[in-house]
């Protein structure tokens, strides 16, 4: 037999393409080998095998994975472990669901601004019992002493001198969703989810819903999914009111929010390789949208602090997005390349751009390399301090609404990041992801009063993730 | 060890070879992608009017609806039609009523190459994704498909049942091998002859598929023109200078067994269509 053999090299379009068409057709039909009937014409001597146990009447997608994250300089610290699954039913439905825990410890900003004095933040909090005799207990970094005769005591914590000044904090989170997403028929898909997170002094609950349908030998797809979330704030110590001062004890029970969600969006296959997605999200929140443990320093002339009091934010927010995103099949390689424009009835309008791109290695191994740029200008209402004429001990004339929270500021930040995937078996993966994300801000402010000009106010992060994760399909 | 299980299914002979200490394991290994062969024969031989394919041919003019394993293979030889522009179609069948390829100097007229080209086209056919719904005197003929499907899926559930065993699953040719052997070496294949005179070849390989297309023996000759049996579904005539057999490796016998399908269909352009898609590949002339 005479053999030609042709030499080896790059592969062409239609064998590129194959590849992906054969790996959805193999995948996707992976269960029925699995749920067989038996052959009339089977070997009797082997009834056991052709009854073993069928997994589920489709495959199931099973996603595991542990996040790691570490603000540099000792402040927040994270460990999120993540399990999400999908079952996919023999008729095209497809049933999605997570498990999300979340350890968080560390210290934030207080929202306080620095000084070139130490600080003291003390405040009135409510305690369990009434004691009589004057007792001391450490609770996070701060001293409290309950305060005799009363049901109050007295929680204080001092940090140092030109510092930006920290709370520190523990908190757990438990989250969870559900999604159906039913096929209603061969171009239509309803999808109907609902999801909740528990924290100790705040939880949430959403509905999701939403239809996609595809046109044009499914190479558009429209989809509109909606959402209605609905918020809980119940902060340790009561909800403080807007410019509540940081020394009195808070009176004020729980709050709450509304938000609504609607997100349309229009994907399309314009070649074989390359997608592209329009998206528009609207979505609009009603309630109580303030930090209720963040303060706003009130100084004097000379920049020196008179007094801490709660921030006000308004209590209704309208958040339009436009994005853009583009699925490139480069050779054997895919890349993915996104912008994101933001804007809100807070003034905050923000632009992403983001670039990745998924490099196989050979064929158990791929490489995803990404970066990201996000730049944002700042809320009319962010202050970094409100300054009194006056001096006094009560405040007039401040604007409706202050907050130094450095997330409502102007500011830019830089994500590299990457994904190592292995592929260990036929149907399953480990992968590696890292990512380092790094805020740049002001840090000192032109004009600021006395002693504040020259300090640094500058709270943005810098922070190291690194999430591990294995995937299997069965 | 290497132990062999050998059955006949699909009209050729099939075997399983695991590379195992245990030969009851390797037997179980063998029954399994035997039943898995039998399941995929009965469900889209085009030679069974109970199977499905059957079904679907004899509703020709009456909307089917396809369970999601017959309508992902479906959605795939439509997949493979559009981009080979027209040249993989699975109703090219309809054509063998025009041509009987059996070494004679019967060459079809003119018209009854148009009679049966009118029943040709996957242009024609009904397809929503869910219902397929074919044309009058039109058929379906998976069988350019499901073999190598019928590898691929039989690897997968030997794979599942014993992880790890070292296992090649041959059947008709059309072979895949789940990665190396125990030891680490290669699996040495012998591929057939195409033509009866012809010594057979032999391959290693480590990992993948390996298909062949062709037969040489199926032609028909007149004014001393040779007719091979590959038809263009287009022009419903044979393909000229199409090589003896076009041995494809791809990474699953499905993608390869389409390469090679449409190396043959390039005719004198084989090797190149070949090389321009770089894909590995023996070609006989």
């Amino acid at each position: 037999m005479q053999l030609s053999e042709t030499k080896y090299r790059k592969l062409g379009s239609i064998a590129a393409g194959l590849s992906a068409l054969s790996a959805n057709l193999l995948s996707a039909n992976a269960a029925h080998a699995q749920d067989a009937s038996a052959p009339q014409n089977t070997e009797a001597h082997l009834p056991g095998l052709m009854d073993e146990p069928a997994p589920g009447a489709g495959s199931v997608v099973l996603d595991s994975s542990v996040l790691f994250y570490q603000e540099t300089g000792g402040r927040v610290q994270a460990i999120e472990p993540v399990i999400n699954g999908e079952v996919h039913l023999d008729n095209g439905d497809v049933i999605s669901g997570g498990l999300t825990y979340d350890s968080l410890t560390g210290a934030t900003p207080n929202g306080a601004a620095p000084s070139t004095g130490r600080q003291t933040f003390s405040s009135i909090i409510r305690q369990a019992t009434s004691t009589q005799v004057t007792s001391t207990s450490a609770s996070g970094n701060s001293t409290v002493t309950s305060i005799p005769g009363t049901t109050t005591a007295n929680s204080v914590y001092t940090q140092p001198a030109r510092a930006i000044p920290l709370a520190s904090f523990h908190d757990h989170r438990v989250a969870a969703n559900l999604t159906y997403n039913w096929q209603a028929d061969a171009d239509t898909h309803v999808k109907l989810g609902g999801a909740f997170s528990v924290e100790s002094d705040y939880t949430t609950f959403t509905g999701t819903t939403g239809i996609s349908r595809d046109f044009n030998q499914k190479n558009t797809t429209l989809s509109l999914t909606a959402s209605v979330e609905g918020d809980i704030s119940r902060p340790h110590g009561g909800t403080p009111t807007a410019y509540e001062n940081l020394n009195t004890l808070v009176t004020g029970g729980n709050d709450h929010k509304t938000v609504i969600n609607v997100v349309g969006g229009v994907t399309q296959t314009l070649t074989r390789f390359w997608l592209t997605q329009l998206n528009y999200n609207y979505s609009t929140s009603s309630g109580y949208q303030a930090d209720p443990y963040r303060l706003i320093s009130v100084v004097d002339n000379s920049g020196a602090p008179l007094a801490y009091l709660f921030e006000s934010r308004p209590r209704s927010r309208q958040r339009h997005s436009f994005y853009w995103g583009n699925k490139l099949a480069l050779g054997p390689t895919v890349a993915d390349v996104g912008v994101r424009y933001y804007t809100d009835s807070w003034g905050i309008k923000g632009i992403t751009a983001e670039v990745s791109e998924q490099v196989p290695i050979n064929r158990y191994l791929y490489v995803k390399p990404l970066f990201r740029y996000y730049k944002q200008s700042a809320a009319n209402f962010y202050e970094p301090y409100l300054i009194s004429q006056s001096g006094a001990t009560t405040f007039s004339g401040l604007p409706a609404y202050a907050s130094s929270d450095a997330r409502l500021s102007r500011f830019s930040a830089t994500t590299i990041g990457g994904r190592i995937g292995w592929r260990l078996f036929e149907d399953s993966e480990l992968y590696v992801e890292g990512e380092s994300y790094r805020q740049a801000g002001t840090h000192t402010i032109a004009g600021a009063p006395g002693q504040l000009a020259g300090l640094d106010f500058f709270s943005g992060v810098h922070a190291i993730s690194v999430m591990m994760g294995f995937k299997i399909k069965m | 060890m290497v132990h062999t299980f050998q059955f006949t299914a699909m009209g050729s002979p099939c075997e399983v070879q695991a590379d195992c200490d245990d030969p009851e394991l390797a037997k179980d290994l063998g029954a399994l992608a035997e039943a898995e062969a039998r399941r995929i024969e009965a469900r889209f031989s085009r030679y069974r009017a109970d199977s499905l394919v059957g079904l679907i041919n004899e509703a020709a003019g009456v909307a089917t609806r396809l369970d999601a394993e017959t309508a992902q293979l479906i959605a795939y030889a439509d997949a493979c039609w559009r981009m080979s522009g027209g040249l993989f179609d699975i109703t090219s069948g309809a054509l063998r009523r025009a041509w009987i390829f059996d070494g004679s100097d019967r060459v079809p007229d003119a018209e009854s190459v148009a009679a049966a080209l009118a029943h040709v086209g996957w242009n024609k056919v009904g397809w929503d994704g869910t219902s397929l719904t074919l044309a009058v005197g039109m058929e379906i003929d998976l069988g350019g498909i499901a073999k190598e499907y019928a590898v691929d899926m039989a690897l997968a559930r030997l794979a599942r049942h014993a992880p790890g065993v070292p296992v090649l699953v041959n059947f008709g040719g059309d072979l895949r091998v789940s990665g190396p052997r125990a030891a680490g070496e290669r699996w040495r294949v012998r591929i057939e002859g195409i033509d009866p005179d012809q010594k057979p070849a032999w391959l290693e390989l480590a990992a993948g598929a390996i298909t062949t297309s062709g037969d040489a023996r199926r032609y028909v000759e007149r004014g001393g023109r040779r007719y091979g049996h590959i038809l263009d579904p287009r022009t419903g005539m044979p393909i000229m200078e199409a090589p003896r057999s076009v041995t494809v490796a791809a990474p699953t016998c499905v993608e390869a067994g389409i390469l090679s399908t449409l190396a043959m269909l390039q005719g004198a352009g084989a090797e190149a269509f070949l090389k321009s898609e770089g894909v590995k590949a023996w070609v006989t002339r």
